[in-house]
């Protein structure tokens, strides 16, 4: 009777801390939006878009170069994979619908978000809490610098730019990628490529895509300062927010894209 | 008159903990005031009453009591723009500095300005800039390019005060600032602190007197979360506090 007691108290808690901890990141990203629209009329505007810059350099630009490879590299297997199988069924025109479905659909945007999450997510999470740790937090709000104006919607906004620019780049290189199969095995002409993608690509596939991307990019830079701004005033915190930060970031990225595809694709 | 900061009853509880008890303290303008006591008896929690507990987060648990005026506004009252509208009004020198770590000195000292005057010139801003430093002797470490981690603690202490002055601020709070350095860069420190021209109100913590003795207008103890009013500079080298005693003895030697 006691152990099922402890259990139920048990799970109790855990539920109870989950719902506490759900609600002070709904409050979080509130004030994460209002701060988002007072953004270009307040005063600090100048500083705080410096930092999206920097933000827009760290998360953006500095990807681009390994990001190009993996696309490149995906797209290459992707249509390694399939063309054989096309070709036994003597269908390789479907080589576009292969390509604008696993990648520009699916494989884009969340591979894109996988890059940010690693590379950009865990470092805001990181910096934000080493802010926080080492009183420079304390230090910006004792100068009457708003935190979420100045630290937390340039790395959202940051963030989002980046995942846009990001999937467009990431989808370019991909089928290039699948380009270079294609020639090689079926001696395929550039144009007869591109015409078999253009058939197959619907302008809802590149809003979703791109909506997605913009979607990830802030509730990765969201969730990240969400939790690197959690800690409080010790080191060891640091890793452990920033683990928060990335886990709860690939989950709701991999929820909300099937969320996602199963509205517009399926249902 | 009416006073620059004024404590009325102030209590401030964390975690279940009492830091601060019933607290009566008031400054007016262009006063100073210096808050003695040991490292954690309270004195950095009483500067942060002041700028309405900047940093402080909800897993704190902060229970406050009392009344908070600053510049005629009650802290504890303000919207969250409010608020920042009153801290830039004061500036903070902090003892461990409180630089942010990826900007350099130039960036670290302008920040306030750069950050609130979008609309001032950048001229302007090279204007205080060199002024600031020209007040604080340090126009050398103002063409450094360094980050604050290349920084000693003298020179961090030196950006943070030209950061609090830059502003021009009508109330200047200091935690701590000589906290760890040699005599004679407290005493260097302590000098640049009452330096500014414009009449400034002044409200300092600190675990050592002797920097601040002919200098300050008042002197209290911390204690246990309380305040003890010790008097003036001459009412002050009376006191039979051990800890007073045990200060003033201990000079400069530390």
């Amino acid at each position: 009777m006691v152990l099922l007691l402890n259990l139920v108290q048990g799970i109790g808690k855990i539920v109870w801390g989950n719902a506490v901890n759900a609600w002070r990141l709904f409050e979080f990203s509130i004030a994460v939006v209002q701060a988002f629209f007072q953004f270009f009329r307040r005063q600090g505007f100048i500083a705080s878009f410096r930092v999206t810059t920097q933000q827009v350099f760290f998360t953006g630009l500095e990807a681009m170069p390994g990001l190009g490879l993996l696309s490149l590299l995906l797209g290459f297997v992707v249509i390694a994979q399939s063309l054989p199988q096309l070709q036994g069924m003597g269908v390789h025109a479907l080589i576009g619908r292969i390509l604008v479905i696993s990648i520009v659909r699916e494989l884009g945007p969340i591979i894109t978000a996988m890059v940010v999450i690693t590379r950009s997510g865990s470092a805001i999470a990181t910096e934000l809490a080493t802010n926080r740790v080492t009183g420079q937090i304390e230090a910006l709000e004792s100068l009457g610098i708003d935190i979420f104006h100045f630290l937390v919607v340039p790395r959202v906004l940051g963030c989002m730019i980046s995942m846009f620019c990001m999937i467009i780049f990431f989808d370019v290189i991909a089928l290039i990628g699948g380009f270079l199969v294609a020639s090689t095995e079926l001696t395929m002409p550039f144009g007869l490529y591109l015409q078999y993608i253009f058939d197959s690509l619907s302008p809802l596939d590149l809003y979703i895509s791109i909506c997605k991307g913009l979607l990830f990019g802030g509730v990765v830079a969201l969730f990240s300062s969400y939790h690197g701004l959690r800690a409080r005033r010790a080191v060891y915190e640091i890793p452990m927010v920033a683990r928060s930060g990335v886990i709860q970031a690939m989950f709701f990225v991999f929820v909300s894209s099937a969320i996602i595809s199963a509205l517009f694709y399926w249902i | 008159m009416s006073a620059a900061i004024s404590l009325r009853n102030v209590s401030l509880q964390m975690h279940d903990t009492i830091h601060l008890h019933r607290i009566d303290l008031e400054l007016g303008f262009g006063e100073t005031v210096v808050v003695a006591g040991d490292v954690g008896s309270g004195k950095s929690l009483l500067l942060r009453m002041v700028l309405g507990l900047p940093g402080i987060q909800r897993e704190d648990e902060v229970q406050l009591g009392g009344e908070v005026v600053v510049d005629g506004e009650s802290v504890f009252g303000l919207s969250p723009g409010e608020l920042r509208d009153l801290r830039r009004r004061i500036g903070l020198v902090k003892s461990d500095g409180g630089l942010i770590e990826n900007m350099d000195v130039r960036q670290n000292i302008t920040l306030p300005l750069t950050y609130h005057a979008s609309k001032m010139g950048a001229e302007f801003i090279s204007e205080r800039y060199a002024a600031v430093l020209a007040a604080l002797d340090c126009t050398v470490l103002g063409e450094s390019k360094q980050r604050p981690v290349a920084l000693n603690r003298v020179q961090q202490v030196y950006v943070a005060l030209a950061r609090a002055l830059i502003v021009e601020p009508v109330i200047l709070l200091a935690d701590d600032p000589t906290r760890g350095l040699g005599a004679q860069a407290a005493e260097e420190i302590a000098r640049h602190l009452f330096s500014s021209e414009v009449q400034l109100t002044r409200l300092i913590a600190t675990t050592r007197l002797t920097p601040y003795l002919e200098r300050a207008d008042r002197f209290f103890l911390l204690e246990e979360g309380e305040v003890v009013p010790l008097g003036d500079t001459s009412e002050l080298m009376k006191c039979d506090h051990p800890w007073i005693r045990a200060e003033l003895s201990r000079g400069n030697w530390d």
